[in-house]
């Protein structure tokens, strides 16, 4: 269901008395989803459900038939959230039963309603349905604006069919407040990165939204390769250490997640001059924030394994290891190699720092 | 839209080419085929066909040939609907086995080990991502037996199964492609070449929706390097829309080259190529050369094969809504003969026309030693064998054409005029234009929808009393 659709679906809903008790007691959990003809009153979407049987009381006193089906159709859309299945758990059908997981998944990942929740919506579900969806971003006075608004396409790379990348710059030092969005056409934000680098670099991305950052080497018409990549989830705030070989880079920000691009669920929150909504057109859904905060260091950590800063790679550091060992939950400072693990890598890239810091 | 053809007047004093009358054999059920692939399956010593396609009842159809007559199509159970087959003996038993790509939400392939009579085993399924839509069979990991790289079409993932010499299959790393795109890359077509010469089997991709041609080098093991995005050579500033590739040598330098049909909205269709500038490292791609494929329709699959035996790629070219398929005759001098080693097609010349021929395969299917072409017919449900008659420069080749003596398997009738309101397509790929790109996406959903599975749809429920009232 599109997002028009399902805000005038949500505002007529809610203007819906619930007169027929029989209905309430014949849509939910224990009844076949609202889109297949089954035995037996009801169906499985509780606001669908309840807006057929307003109209049509024979789909929840005596049987859900196919012209149930198609009233749903027509007056739900594309009905996806619940379904059957559970949301940690791969399943050949759409949809899963808590219906909040299932619609968080379903407005950023529409595949995992129409399609099938496959083992990438698990993998959603099981980042963002326990984590924090609101976590607005104050930035710090030295940041500066982004300076694209939605409704522009200023620094999205070769999108729009350019011919040299069109990128924004930022420099060692900078902090950038951004926004992104997944309007059509959806918003990445390319940076350039600087080309004079005496070490790695430091990439700090704070975000409101699931997002992922990419390493991109090359020209529009081509070749053009990323090189690298980092998801970010909602409300984490992640730092990232890039070493580069001699060159030109771009850093994108961009609505994503592990191995693929986030396409939907969060539209432009600006008004078009040019094509203004309606006085009565509801905003379209929307869970999460749209800004995000990056900040680049271009000064290497100078001793990665000195993790008290007391200039010594010593057993102080190997306990401060060993504390984190594991997944990284934060700000991860003994993961050394970025994997997201404090694992045996890490302890052995401290191994190899024994001793005084360069 | 009557289906024309066959024998060619000359365009040209060096070169025309000469087909004979199509022998056509339809599909028995609304088929919706998508594509042909050949393989000696029930082992008497010539190519059989393999009709992958968006059959509801979740039907391939093989089509046996005996000395370049095709027989009655005999049905082959795959569990949905196929976009893509490949032909391979898969478990090393000896005998070719098949592999379908099902192209359904539930992703998956479709394995039927063969017999070698032209029988098979019951399929078996191989679980995959987001719509697959292709595969490629190939050693990919250097150990002698055929791995598969299978792609998804909403998803732009490469899934890769390393064979276990059994056909069973160990996941490898995924590959990612056309990671940095504003729209959907919506990959469609894959297949393999050794495009640095290393050694090993590379990938090459065609994201349809990025419209980049996407090459990852393997790195020997069966895992890749970070994919590399190509546009194709534009038109007149466009950038075309891309749906199939072929890969050969077409500039006779020794490295493998791509090629690629280009949809074009202010353009007429081209052919475009990517030449292999067969760089001592890496990959060097050059794309400077497009030749018009025709003026009616827009190119959708395109075969490389020497048609007139003069030692060097040509290519044949099939279209949609018209679809005229043209062949395009190489006339690149090779460095090595003293020419420029430019890629140099000759204007194009039409050998066959009908709705939509979806794909096309140059290949000997009569056994006499010349190129044959095999076109499969999306809106007529049929395939089509357009036998090669071109004088070939080896005399005695080509002499053995064997004339079509076999009664038609089916009787055909010509596909129903078919054309697209360019005003009514959309932005599909959500780059926010609408380009040649966004016509070749809405081509490819030409036959049929995508389901969850395309197992045939659940009966309605019976009636049960005081249950019926419509």
């Amino acid at each position: 269901m599109n997002g028009i659709l399902s805000s005038i679906l949500a505002v007529a809903l809610m203007s819906l008395p619930i007169s027929a008790a029989q209905a309430q007691d014949d849509c939910g959990p224990d009844r076949p989803p609202c889109d297949e003809p089954h035995d037996g009153p009801g169906c499985l979407q509780p606001q669908c459900c309840e807006l057929v049987c307003k109209i049509d009381v024979f789909c929840c006193e005596v049987v859900w038939d196919e012209t149930c089906v198609e009233q749903a159709g027509e007056l739900c859309g594309d009905v996806y959230c619940p379904d059957f299945g559970g949301c940690l758990e791969i399943h050949d059908t759409g949809g899963c039963l808590d219906e909040t997981c299932c619609e968080l998944v379903r407005m950023h990942d529409p595949f995992c309603g129409y399609g099938t929740w496959d083992e990438i919506c698990v993998a959603e579900a099981e980042s963002w349905c326990a984590g924090t969806v609101e976590c607005p971003i104050v930035p710090p006075p030295n940041a500066r604006e982004e300076g694209e608004p939605c409704l522009e396409r200023l620094n999205d790379g070769c999108g729009g069919g350019a011919i040299e990348i069109n990128a924004s710059s930022i420099a060692c030092g900078d902090a950038i407040y951004g926004k992104t969005t997944t309007r059509v056409p959806r918003d990445v934000d390319w940076f350039r990165l600087p080309e004079t680098r005496d070490g790695p670099l430091v990439i700090r991305l704070e975000t409101e939204f699931p997002a992922r950052m990419l390493i991109v080497t090359g020209s529009c018409e081509g070749p053009i390769s990323v090189l690298d990549r980092r998801p970010v989830d909602p409300c984490g705030n992640d730092e990232w250490v890039v070493d580069l070989p001699e060159g030109e880079y771009h850093l994108v920000v961009e609505a994503g997640a592990d191995g693929r691009s986030l396409r939907s669920g969060l539209p432009c929150d600006e008004i078009d001059p040019k094509n203004p909504p309606d006085d009565d057109e509801e905003p379209l859904p929307r869970t999460y924030g749209l800004h995000y905060l990056l900040e680049l260091a271009c000064t290497a950590v100078p001793c990665p394994g000195d993790l008290n800063s007391d200039g010594m790679v010593d057993g102080v550091d190997l306990g401060l290891l060993f504390a984190a060992w594991g997944e990284c939950t934060d700000v991860c400072p003994a993961d050394f190699d970025g994997d997201g693990t404090v694992d045996g890598q890490d302890l052995g890239g401290l191994f190899v720092g024994w001793g005084g810091c360069p | 839209m009557v289906a024309s053809v066959c024998i060619v007047a000359p365009v040209s004093a060096d070169g025309p080419f000469f087909f004979g009358a199509p022998q056509v054999v339809t599909m028995p059920t609304p088929h919706s085929p998508t594509m042909v692939a050949i393989g000696d399956l029930d082992e008497d010593g010539d190519p059989d066909l393999v009709i992958a396609g968006r059959n509801s009842e979740g039907f391939a159809y093989l089509v046996p040939n005996e000395d370049g007559v095709l027989g009655t199509p005999v049905e082959l159970v795959t569990g949905g609907q196929t976009d893509w087959v490949e032909i391979v003996d898969l478990d090393g038993d000896g005998h070719l086995d098949l592999c379908f790509a099902v192209r359904s939400l539930r992703g998956r392939l479709s394995l039927l080990r063969g017999f070698g009579d032209g029988t098979f085993a019951e399929f078996e399924e191989i679980r995959l991502g987001r719509e697959p839509r292709a595969l490629v069979v190939d050693d990919l990991d250097g150990d002698g037996d055929p791995d598969i790289a299978a792609m998804n079409h909403r998803l732009p993932i490469i899934e890769i199964l390393f064979n276990d010499g059994t056909a069973g299959f160990e996941r490898g790393a995924d590959v990612v492609i056309a990671e940095s795109e504003v729209g959907h890359p919506y990959p469609q077509a894959i297949d393999t070449v050794d495009i640095d010469r290393d050694g090993d089997r590379d990938l090459v991709v065609v994201a349809t929706g990025a419209s980049r041609a996407c090459v990852v080098l393997n790195r020997g093991d069966g895992t890749f390097e970070p994919d590399a995005g190509w546009r194709p050579p534009r038109v007149a500033g466009e950038i075309g829309g891309m749906t199939n590739l072929g890969i050969g040598d077409v500039d006779s330098d020794g490295d493998e080259d791509l090629v690629v049909p280009l949809i074009l909205l202010d353009s007429s269709s081209h052919l475009g190529v990517f030449e292999n500038g067969g760089a001592p490292v890496g990959i060097d791609l050059q794309r400077e050369r497009a030749f018009p494929s025709t003026q009616l329709g827009y190119a959708y699959a395109v075969g490389l094969g020497d048609l007139d035996g003069d030692g060097d790629l040509d290519a044949v070219v099939g279209h949609a809504l018209p679809g005229p398929v043209m062949a395009l005759d190489n006339r690149t001098v090779p460095v090595a003969e003293g020419g420029d080693g430019r890629v140099t097609f000759e204007p194009p010349q039409q050998i066959g026309s009908d709705s939509f021929f979806r794909a096309v395969l140059v290949t000997d299917l009569d056994g006499d030693c010349d190129q044959d072409v095999l076109a499969v017919e999306l809106i007529s449900n049929s395939v089509w064998f357009l036998p090669n008659l071109t004088p070939q420069e080896d005399a005695d080749c080509g002499e053995g054409f064997v004339p079509r003596t076999g009664r038609a398997t089916a009787s055909r009738t010509s596909s129903p005029g078919f054309a697209i309101d360019r005003g009514a397509i959309g932005d599909l790929n959500g780059d926010g234009a609408i380009t040649g790109v966004d016509v070749a996406l809405f081509l490819e959903t030409v036959g049929g929808d995508v389901h969850a599975d395309s197992d045939p749809a659940p009966e309605s429920p019976e009636s049960s009393e005081g249950g019926m009232r419509r």
